[in-house]
């Protein structure tokens, strides 16, 4: 049976860490809330934690930024990034940064089970 | 592909702009849409199977509508074919609007066959014109054609993630409403920044803000508190600001996108600020938009 992957939310959008908790647990996964960039990185440092779900565009520390400092710490934990601001400058930034994948708002359920998927694989490898 | 969506979206829009239809019967007719769900007749004459003129002569018949396929078909005015494809044809706004105004009588088929012929031929257009129309009224607008063209190009963004994200077709009015003074307005704000400067905001009366959640949250079980409404109308601008950047970003723009802000009880003011006010189905609210970042 495969094991129920970690995973924290990062979104300033009440509603966004609702919908998105409702589809990870749907999923299987165990899921955990941050509401901005710091306390992603707070979490990081602290917590157990398979993925970490991240938008861009956040008050405090943005997800970029949370990015950043979240590889240093912790390289080997897979970053997703989930963000409206979809432009190629936002996507080449996560992904030069580390990030393993970027799904553009509105997300379908379909592209974060193929994201999840991709990351349990990247796991099995790296095992 | 664009152009098709204009014909599906906008003819409302069109009919308004040239003074068709007045504000009032144009929200009346975008809040009963549900009761009008367009007929064979409706089908036929909008994807030109038949001309007014037929479509007339069927219905003057006095049998019942339903038979209307059957007897268009015996009088060889359209195939077995045809008829099966105008049943299995999804409706939509337009086509549901078009029936609105027929069962409403406030227009018939010749009269509409020309307004759509017309619309057809100017789709494209009409944001382009409900914009510069608002813009008109105000004189520091007079000169800026570069920010009409920028301020158009995101409404018709922000138009079509209504109809997308909650199912409605929304028009621009040309004056606003003025709120009632009775309920808390809320206006929430986010920015773009870099090579395009664009501030947006949703400002609204609460049970507006209300509706527009719950429309685009998409969720009938949960509580609409405070905190729920606010999140889910700032998370369709959002959205909807992300689709736009990376509609800019395609065009080689290199935009971010700023969180976003919420007042309560405010008079926004910005730099060549232009107010939009939209009727959707949900009720009315107004899109501020401006260079920078509007004050509050």
């Amino acid at each position: 049976m495969e094991q129920k992957l970690r995973i924290l939310i990062t979104d300033d959008s009440s509603l966004l860490r609702r919908k998105l908790r409702g589809d990870l647990e749907q999923l299987g996964c165990e899921v955990s809330e941050a509401k901005n960039g710091k306390e992603a990185i707070m979490e990081a440092l602290t917590a157990p934690l398979d993925v970490i779900i991240l938008d861009i565009v956040m008050p405090e520390v943005d997800g970029v930024e949370a990015l950043r400092a979240i590889r240093q710490a912790r390289p080997d934990l897979p970053v997703l990034m989930l963000s409206s601001a979809g432009s190629s400058k936002h996507i080449i930034e996560s992904l030069q940064l580390g990030a393993i994948d970027f799904i553009q708002k509105p997300y379908g359920t379909e592209q974060l089970k193929q994201a999840l998927s991709r990351i349990r694989k990247r796991g099995s490898e790296n095992a | 592909m664009l152009r098709q969506y204009f014909l599906r979206q906008y003819f409302a829009q069109a009919l308004l702009n040239k003074g068709v239809l007045s504000r009032e019967q144009v929200v009346c007719l975008l809040a009963s849409k549900d009761k009008h769900r367009s007929t064979i007749a409706m089908r036929a004459l909008s994807q030109k199977v038949m001309p007014a003129v037929q479509v007339e002569e069927i219905l003057k018949r006095e049998e019942a509508p339903e038979k209307f396929g059957a007897l268009a078909v015996a009088a060889g005015y359209m195939t077995q074919s045809q008829l099966r494809s105008l049943e299995e044809m999804e409706s939509n706004t337009n086509l549901d609007f078009s029936q609105g105004m027929i069962d409403e009588k406030i227009v018939d088929y010749h009269t509409l066959e020309s307004l759509l012929l017309e619309y057809e031929n100017n789709a494209t257009t009409i944001i382009d014109n409900a914009v510069q129309q608002i813009a008109a009224q105000i004189e520091s607008f007079k000169e800026l054609e570069d920010e009409c063209a920028l301020y158009s190009g995101y409404v018709d963004a922000f138009l079509r993630a209504m109809a997308q994200f909650m199912r409605t077709s929304p028009v621009i009015n040309f004056s606003a409403e003025p709120f009632s003074g009775e309920k808390s307005v809320i206006l929430i704000s986010q920015r773009l920044t870099g090579d395009v400067s664009l501030a947006a905001g949703i400002m609204a009366e609460e049970d507006v803000f209300r509706r527009m959640a719950q429309r685009y949250s998409q969720e009938p079980d949960i509580e609409y508190t405070e905190e729920i409404v606010i999140d889910s109308v700032a998370e369709f601008l959002n959205v909807t600001n992300g689709l736009y950047l990376i509609n800019l970003s395609n065009r080689h723009y290199t935009v971010d996108l700023a969180p976003h802000r919420v007042a309560y009880n405010i008079i926004p003011s910005a730099n060549k600020q232009l107010v939009i006010p939209i009727n959707a189905d949900f009720g009315s609210f107004q899109l501020i938009l401006a260079a920078d970042e509007i004050a509050f």
